[in-house]
């Protein structure tokens, strides 16, 4: 006789919530920029998901189906709310340390990075945050942006290609 | 290797997609030709922001909450979390379903409790068996077949069904043990005289037979009509009201 409630068990939706919660949203935050509109998003990607996992062929890949839903969820909302302007804040700046100057170069260049992510059109950038940041392959890049495995890697290489371009003065520093 | 090879490369060196060797290979190349080693080194430059990016990567400890406002928003949007019990009656076992509000689900027929979980999951994330909330339900249907309790008085969760279902189901409550109604009467109930046929299929949606009890409902003509739970399962439950439907059904009115 079970009482409470129970955790998500592998297979039933809870287990896949489980398993895939916090690189969901960190894949919404990094497309974002903004934790509270990630968080938004991360409701509106799991609600749909609970709609749609019943239909689910058992034995798909979960993993880039969920990606495919917060991607469109992500492309949604910015078609809903229009063209925002998206800038990632710069992260705050350590006030001591043991090199403030050093730390200060590494953190402005991370922002920089972040704000040329953030500029890049939105497949690219989608593509790209999934690729380098959470391993997905090409094949499951492609799942979730709803296109071949080859237009997967085209975006993404386009956006290496921009990246490279905008940051090219921060290129050398390390 | 030629600079416009290696040139080619370089967006898949920057995102990782070269083999050791292809890298070696371009790194030789960078330390002959000038212009191709400040390309080469500009794109180490960039693979190290993009891993010092995800290190720098705050945590994401509001994650729980998120976890916590997702499970408030299944439940708003009709999915809440659902405990469930069963018991053994003379239609066989019963399953039933409770959310926060109150009864959801109840269930004929089912052949296993697996199955039975399996179907709620469907309609809910949060599906677990929990036979102490559910025992004064079973309690009372267990009296109930009994003969021992006439009028159940339970809250009924009706989330998941249409508002004209609804209204069908909230008047069928009112239909007191051992009373029939026909489906016309119903429906001049609800104040929708001529929709006795859409009544009828309000009561075949009937999430929680028994506790609303469509099987007091039956055709005009004195006819038992039809059940969900199946025509057997009705003519037993109004035996137990009463009534006895034999096949084929005794003129009532």
């Amino acid at each position: 006789m079970a009482t409470t409630r129970p955790q998500g068990r592998p297979g039933d939706f809870g287990g896949l919530v489980d398993t895939h919660q916090t690189e969901i949203l960190r894949y919404l935050r990094r497309l974002t920029g903004d934790l509270a509109t990630a968080e938004d998003l991360f409701q509106d990607t799991f609600l749909k998901a609970f709609r749609a996992f019943s239909r689910l062929r058992p034995g798909s890949n979960h993993r880039a189906w969920l990606y495919r839903i917060a991607t469109n969820a992500f492309f949604n909302h910015r078609r809903a709310g229009g063209r925002r302007a998206e800038v990632a804040l710069p992260p705050e700046l350590p006030s001591d340390g043991p090199s403030p100057a050093a730390a200060q170069d590494a953190a402005a260049a991370i922002a920089a990075l972040r704000l040329a992510v953030g500029r890049l059109p939105r497949r690219q950038r989608a593509a790209f945050i999934q690729r380098q940041w959470h391993q997905l392959s090409y094949r499951e890049v492609g799942v979730a942006l709803g296109c071949t495995e080859a237009a997967a890697r085209a975006n993404v290489y386009q956006a290496v290609r921009r990246l490279r371009r905008e940051l090219a003065a921060f290129k050398e520093t390390s | 290797m030629t600079c416009d090879q290696f040139a080619r490369q370089l967006d898949r060196l920057v995102i990782g997609d070269l083999r050791d060797a292809a890298v070696s290979a371009m790194q030789g190349h960078a330390a002959d030709c000038a212009c191709c080693g400040v390309e080469w080194r500009r794109s180490g430059g960039l693979r190290g922001l993009l891993a010092a990016a995800r290190d720098d990567d705050p945590d994401l400890s509001t994650v729980g909450q998120a976890r916590a406002r997702l499970r408030g928003g299944l439940d708003r949007a009709g999915h809440p979390p659902i405990r469930f019990g069963s018991l053994t009656t003379p239609v066989g076992p019963l399953f039933v379903g409770v959310t926060d509000q109150g009864v959801c689900d109840v269930t004929f027929g089912q052949s296993s409790e697996q199955a039975y979980r399996k179907r709620l999951l469907g309609r809910s994330p949060e599906v677990w068996r929990d036979d102490t909330a559910l025992a004064t339900v079973v309690a009372k249907l267990r009296a109930y077949f009994a003969g021992e309790l006439t009028q159940f008085s339970l809250p009924v969760d009706l989330r998941q069904v249409t508002p004209f279902t609804a209204k069908v189901l909230r008047e069928t409550g009112k239909i007191r043990f051992g009373r029939l109604t026909s489906y016309g009467e119903l429906a001049a109930r609800i104040g929708a005289p001529s929709a006795s046929r859409a009544v009828g299929g309000a009561l075949g949606r009937n999430p929680v037979p028994i506790i609303v009890p469509c099987h007091r409902v039956i055709a005009q003509s004195g006819r038992i009509g039809g059940f969900t739970g199946g025509v057997p399962t009705k003519r037993i439950l109004l035996d137990l009201e009463g009534y006895r439907f034999e096949e084929p059904a005794l003129k009532l009115f």
